[in-house]
This record gives C-alpha cells, structure tokens and sequence, in this order.
C-alpha cells in the first residue's frame, strides 16, 4: 500500500474523529445543568388547573363576554361589550391560553403518566382536557381537537366538527373512569381534590352528564346510554356541596380573578335583569349574588340594565347601583367548575326527557336545595322558598322551570351559564338596551382573527361547514 | 456612475415563527425560509459647474428598488404567514409568494363593486375576514445631495424620499376615533356642516331622526342635535346610505382601533429637506499663522421639512418597532428637527 494514502486516510480518520467529538461537545454545552429539563407532573397540573380557573372567573372569558350575554352582570362603565361588541382581545385569550397552557400542559401530564406508568396522571389529566375542550367548543362550536396539540405532526390543525368534539370528549371520559386507580398511584399537584381519586371519578361523570345533556337536542340515544349507564348509582356523581369541582384561591398574589380586578377597577355591578327576578322570586340568595347599593336606596338592591350607552350608565350612578355580593368579591373566593346542583339538575332534566325512570320533579326540588345550601341558606327559609308556585316545577314547561333555576344556581359561573342558557332558551331575557345586533343576542364567539393568519385554509373549512364567522351563528347544539 | 443589480436568496433563517395555539404552542423556532431580495441600486456623482474662479456646483445622486419576496417558510409547506411584528391590533406578515411586510388587519366590508356597506344603524361594516391592507416595503428609496463651494464657503442640501408603502396609524385612529385631532371637526356642529336630527321621544338609545331644515324644531318638541354625519356607503340592498349618526359614533364606529383598521392605513411617501449644511473652512495661511493644521465652521439642520407628505398628522418614518415589524405607528414622538454648529480644529 501507498505510503501516500495511509497518511491521507490516518488524516481523514482522525478528522472524523475529531468532528464527531465536537458534536457531542456541542450537544453537551447546550445542555444547562442548573436546570431542570425534566417537568415535574405536580407542578405542571397545579400550574394548569389555576390557567384555567383564571381564565374561567377572569376578564376574557366572563367578566367581559359571557356573564354579561346571560346577565349575570352588567357594566356600569365602559359599557361597549356589554352591547356585544366583543373585543377581540378577549376572543383570542380564551383560545391561546386554553390551548397552549391548560391543553398543553394537561397533554404533557398524561404523556408523564403513561411513561412512569401512573395511570392516575392519565386519567386526571384526560379529564382536564376534556373539560378544556368542552369549554372551547361550547364558545366556538367546530374546533381543532384530533389534530390539535400535535405540534410535530400538525402545524396547522384541522378543525373539527362539534359533533365530533363532544362524541371525543364522551369517549375520554369514559376511558379516565376506566383508568382510575383507587389503590395505588398517588397523585400530588392536585389543587382541586388534592389527591382524593374517588373524587376525580365523581368530577369526570359529572362531566359526562353536562356533554350528554349538551348533545340531548342533537342525540338524544348517545345522551340516554349515558345516563342509564350512570344514574343508577347516585354515588357516581358529585354527591354533595363537599365534592363540587372547583378551585378555592388564597390570599393575593394567588387571590381570585375577581378580587384583583376590584382592587383597581370598579367597572361592574349586578345586572337587573338578575336582582328583578330574585326579588321577585324572594330569592334569599339576593344578599348573597348582590350587595346593597352604597348610598342608602329605598330597594337596596339596584340592578343594572345591560348594554346601556355609556352616559346613561354614568347618571344610574356607581354608589346608586348594586356592585357584586362580597362572597364572590372575596380574595378566596372559588372558581367553580361543576356543582352538586348542576348535576341534579341534569338528572331532572333527564328524568323529565324519560333518559332515566325517575322523578324529575324532586331531583328539580333538590337541586334548588343543594344551590341554596351552596350559599348557605338556613333550612326554613328553603322550605319556604320551595313552598312558592313561582317556584314550582312545571313539568309541561321543563325547559322553563329548570332553565330559569339553572340560571340563578349558575350565577358568576358565565361559560356553562351562557351554554345552558342557548340551549334552554330560557329565561327569555331581553336583548341589550342599546345592543349592535340588531335585537339579536351573541350565540357563540367568533373564532379570533390570529386563526385567519395561522391557520387560514383550516379556518376558511371551518367557516364554510359552520356559518358565517360571526356571533350570531348558532351551534350545532343549540337546537332551538 | 455607480449600476448595480442584484439577485439574492437567504435560505434556512432561524425563525420563530408564531403558529397557530391550537398547536399547543404559541411559537415554533424553525430552521428554514426562502426569501429572495432582487433590485437596483444606482449613485451618479457628477459637477454641473466649476469655474475658473473657484465656484463649484457637485450633486450625488442615488437611487435604489428593492423586491423582497417569501418563496417558502418552512419545508413541510404548513407555514404560509410567518408575522414579523404586531401591535396587537394589526399584524405584520411575510406570506409565502407575496411581497415582504403585508399589514394584516381589518377592513370595511365592500360590495361587488367595491362600496364600503353599512350595518342597519348606519355604521360602516367590518369585513368578517381580515385582509391585506398594504405593505410596508417601498418602491424606491433615493436621495439628492447638491453642494456649492466658493472659496471657503461651502452649503450642502440633503433631500431624500422613501415612495410607495403603507404605515397604519394608530396615532390617527386614536387621535380620530376620541376627536382631538382637527379633522374631526368635520360634522361635529353647523358650522362644520353638521347635519340636524332629534330622538323620538328624546329616547338616545333610539335611531336619530333626520331634519331637512337645520332652523327647524323636533316635531314633539324634542331636543334637536346638529352634529349628524352620514357615513358615504351602501346598504345591504346596494342603495345609498341615508341614517344618520351622532359625530361621536360616526367617528368612534370608523377610526376606533379595535374597530376597522383600513381606516387608519396610509400612504408611508414623503420627500424630506433632510439636511442643509453650511462650512466655512478658514484660508489656510491664516490658520498656520496660529499653529493649526486647518478650521473649520459650520453651521447644520437636520430634518427641516416635509415637501411632501402624505400620512396626516404623522411622521411617516416613526415606528412602533425597530424590530422586523415595521410599518406601524402609534402614539409615537415625531422626529426632531436638529440645528447645531460645529467647529472644527485640527492641530
């Protein structure tokens, strides 16, 4: 052999070497070893679960959007959105903090779960996400979800159809139910149940009474299997006003969303079209939903009419006027997800609709007791309330006299408010004084206009199937 | 004479690209795009004039085009916008096949051909699609630099200009939709060619009523406004529009920033008096007289004039960023005009 090309080839060699040590070098320098590149599974569920609760109770997706549609509260300055001119911030802080922190990070714990093999992180986060997705095709209606948070396979995501999300999220909570570990596989992180699994099972059947009644319009056989497969055992559900699914904050900086806006702002009181009806129901929940006006008025509780133009709201007055009840102002305050009282009215609705063989009439009794419990009403002035025909079921008008209820146990939780409220249709309320819908109510939200730059060809698909992208379309499972 | 052409192709920039959230994530850091820059750049120096008695008249000419243009984002195809900034309300964009630095926002909803529609109370409606309502980038940019010496004296004019591209103006929206700016007088009473209407029942949240006559009185004796405007558009049916609006509406519904942004869009054009500089150099057998190599004096203004405009109210060459998002404006300080004196001495 040449002298000449084993020189060559000892030089190529070693430069070989060389540059695969260099790569490896590399990699090595990229890596920071004061920090931590594995997520903790606790951090991130508790991280998530507070995103979502924010943004439940917070600006965007309540206080300036949906509790003001189904008026809960009215503004009392700056009074645009509550004539439905939606601002698209908001619009667009719904969809990108539920997607790319509470849905993201709910993935990431399940992705956990499955590698360590807790099937309890799976379950838990699955449920989450489940509720997530509720949450955004409640608003959206068609929504990306089998293609979503798949970063590396899908840029764009496809949208997909209601139907389909809320057969999807039927499915996956069925599956977290399966997936349960009751004896083994702790949990930590968990800020809602802290760690009580048996809970967890509750919450995600829970769930799964909400998305079949959602669907009952559409599929009433899909909603029925549901609950003939549940309701026999009441003990699968949220059971008491001990078990109600939600988050309860601390002092500031972890203090409710509604606390921190009222430490500066002063833009909200009650609406009328609430303390009305509560007055005129003797609704001893009124003291609790509302406080009395700051300057002594003859009513005491004065609501606001919703969508009023700005310098008529300003002559009502802020001191003449009704501001939030201090339960729902306190730093501590919850963020309610899913109630005792919700899942009896959902049992009585499926007991009046014959999904189960039951009496629709006292489940709708005990879900009115289970609310006012929630406020902790004493037991005579509930039995009291009961006693009142305004009060009294009314079989022939269902709709009616559990929409009308549900509304008033809803009360400050705007999202689940303003969907049970399209699909009821009651209580007939009336449009926003000075509204820019022509008379016509918000049904939905737009999609936000970052889709229309990101995710154009999707969102033209979606726009086509659904209808015109605007908040007066109305979603698949609003029927009527 | 100095002729330029040029060709070039960046490939494979590290880019952060914003994606859709219902990826899970807001950005995704990409190795890749395709943008080619082609243009011209073209300097001519020459001296119309030199005379024997020391006068001489010297002008520098430039002139230069740019195309920037996006063949690909990213390799897979998914990526057709990449935003290069945003302001939150209307965002900068680099779209695959089209023209560098699109303005993305919202505009007036048009019909077929091409009058703005109004909603049923009279204001203009948004266009539930947003659009391209300009780009950024100019056409050419160029400059003419004219100096005149004589003996010692010297006076140099810089006049530059920046022709085609588009600024959105959040300083006009703002300044327009709350009525500080002067151009809001337009219709805000009689004099200002404000039309006449009253409320039925003096009822505010009602429609305006029209009045022919601005002299006479509501016919329920209701308090009677003079600062109605008509927006010029078409309804839905393609008739004129005919409802009148209070000033604060009109200008509220068309200019508000969150509200329809092609409004707001304007031509970025000017021609500016960028520089004017007169020296005096010192003859130099005084100066060694003093032990000096050389003196000189001058006296310098820097951004003088506009001789042309065409943004109102605004400084076309102000931004919001400095970054990639360029050809936004909000609320930003002008640039000063600078005068200053100079001498310099050289040992």
């Amino acid at each position: 052999m040449n002298i000449k090309y084993i020189f060559k080839g000892t030089i190529t060699l070693a430069f070989a070497a060389l540059l695969t040590a260099c790569q490896s070098e590399l990699e090595k320098i990229n890596k920071n070893p004061n920090e931590s590149t594995t997520a903790q599974p606790d951090y991130i569920l508790a991280n998530a679960i507070k995103s979502n609760a924010d943004l439940l109770q917070g600006s965007d997706a309540s206080m300036e959007t949906t509790t003001l549609f189904v008026q809960h509260w009215a503004k009392i300055q700056y009074t645009d959105v509550d004539k439905y001119v939606v601002n698209p911030t908001n619009v667009q802080n719904i969809w990108t903090n539920l997607y790319s922190q509470g849905l993201n990070d709910f993935a990431e714990v399940i992705k956990i779960g499955q590698k360590t093999n807790n099937p309890n992180y799976q379950a838990v986060g699955l449920i989450l996400q489940s509720w997530s997705f509720q949450i955004l095709t409640d608003l959206y209606g068609d929504i990306p979800y089998s293609q979503a948070l798949n970063i590396n396979q899908f840029l764009t995501p496809q949208y997909d159809s209601q139907k389909d999300v809320y057969a999807g999220i039927l499915t996956n909570l069925k599956k977290a139910t399966e997936l349960i570990d009751l004896n083994a596989n702790p949990i930590k992180g968990d800020v809602i149940y802290n760690g009580n699994l048996a809970r967890w099972k509750k919450f995600a059947n829970s769930l799964r009474l909400r998305v079949a009644l959602r669907i009952a319009d559409r599929d009433s056989q899909a909603a029925k299997s549901v609950f003939t497969e549940l309701a026999g055992n009441k003990s699968n559900f949220i059971a008491s006003n001990d078990e109600i699914a939600q988050l309860t904050y601390l002092a500031s900086p972890n203090q409710n969303p509604v606390a921190r806006d009222r430490e500066t702002r002063d833009d909200y009181r009650v609406s009328k079209s609430i303390v009305d009806r509560l007055v005129l129901l003797n609704d001893p929940r009124l003291s609790i939903f509302a406080n009395k006006t700051a300057d002594v008025t003859p009513a005491g509780y004065i609501g606001v009419t919703n969508g009023l133009p700005v310098d008529s709201a300003s002559r009502l007055g802020l001191s003449k006027t009704s501001k939030l009840g201090d339960y729902f102002t306190a730093p501590t305050a919850p963020s309610v997800f899913l109630t005792y009282s919700e899942v009896l009215f959902n049992l009585s609705e499926a007991a009046q609709r014959g999904f189960i063989q039951e009496d629709a009439e006292a489940l709708y009794k005990q879900a009115i007791t289970a609310s006012l419990l929630q406020f902790k009403v004493g037991s005579a002035d509930i039995t009291k309330y009961l006693a009142q025909s305004s009060v009294a079921y009314n079989a022939q008008n269902y709709k009616k006299s559990i929409g009308e209820q549900k509304w008033l146990a809803l009360f400050s939780q705007g999202v689940e408010a303003f969907a049970e409220w399209r699909r009821l249709d009651f209580p007939q309320l009336k449009p926003a004084y000075s509204g820019v819908l022509n008379g016509n109510f918000p049904v939905r939200l737009t999609y936000p206009t970052g889709e229309q730059a990101l995710n154009i060809a999707n969102y033209k698909a979606a726009v086509a199937k659904q209808g015109t992208d605007v908040v007066t379309t109305k979603l698949w499972f609003d029927v009527f | 004479m100095d002729l330029n052409y040029y060709n070039s192709d960046s490939y494979n920039q590290i880019l952060r690209a914003d994606v859709s959230p219902t990826t899970g994530f807001k950005q995704k850091l990409l190795n890749a795009g395709h943008i080619n820059n082609h243009g011209f750049e073209a300097q001519l120096n020459f001296t119309p004039i030199q005379t024997a008695s020391g006068f001489k008249w010297n002008i520098l000419l430039n002139y230069s085009t740019n195309v920037s243009q996006v063949i690909s984002l990213d390799d897979e195809g998914f990526l057709n916008d990449y935003k290069l900034g945003s302001n939150g309300i209307i965002s900068v964009l680099a779209s695959k096949g089209k023209r560098y630095g699109a303005l993305f926002g919202t505009a007036f909803l048009r019909n077929t051909n091409g009058d703005i529609v109004v909603n049923a109370d009279g204001t203009p409606a948004r266009d539930p699609n947003l659009k391209v309502l300009g780009y950024y980038t100019p056409k050419w940019i160029g400059g003419i630099t004219n100096s005149f010496s004589y003996k010692g004296f010297n006076l140099s004019v810089l006049i530059d200009t920046k022709q085609g591209g588009q600024i959105y103006s959040a300083t006009n929206a703002t300044g327009k939709y709350t009525g500080v700016l002067i151009e809001t007088m337009q219709g805000r009473d009689e004099e200002h060619g404000g039309l006449a209407y009253y409320y039925q029942g003096n009822n505010k949240s009602g429609t305006p009523i029209p009045l022919t006559d601005s002299k006479a009185s509501a016919p329920g004796g209701e308090q009677v406004y003079h600062d109605g405007i008509i927006f010029n558009g078409v309804k839905s049916d393609g008739s004129q529009n005919t409802v009148i609006l209070p000033a604060e509406r009109y200008y509220k519904a068309t200019y508000s920033n969150s509200g329809i942004n092609e409004s707001s869009i304007f031509d970025a054009s000017f021609i500016k008096l960028r520089e004017v500089k007169l020296s005096y150099t010192v003859p130099t057998n005084l100066v060694n007289k003093l032990h000096l190599q050389g003196v000189t004096l001058s006296l310098v203004g820097r951004n003088l004039a506009f001789l042309q405009k065409k943004a109102a109210n605004i400084d076309p060459e102000t931004a919001f960023s400095t970054g990639n998002g360029q050809g936004l404006e909000s609320l930003q300080l002008p640039t000063t005009s600078s005068y200053g004196f100079t001498l310099n001495i050289n040992f």
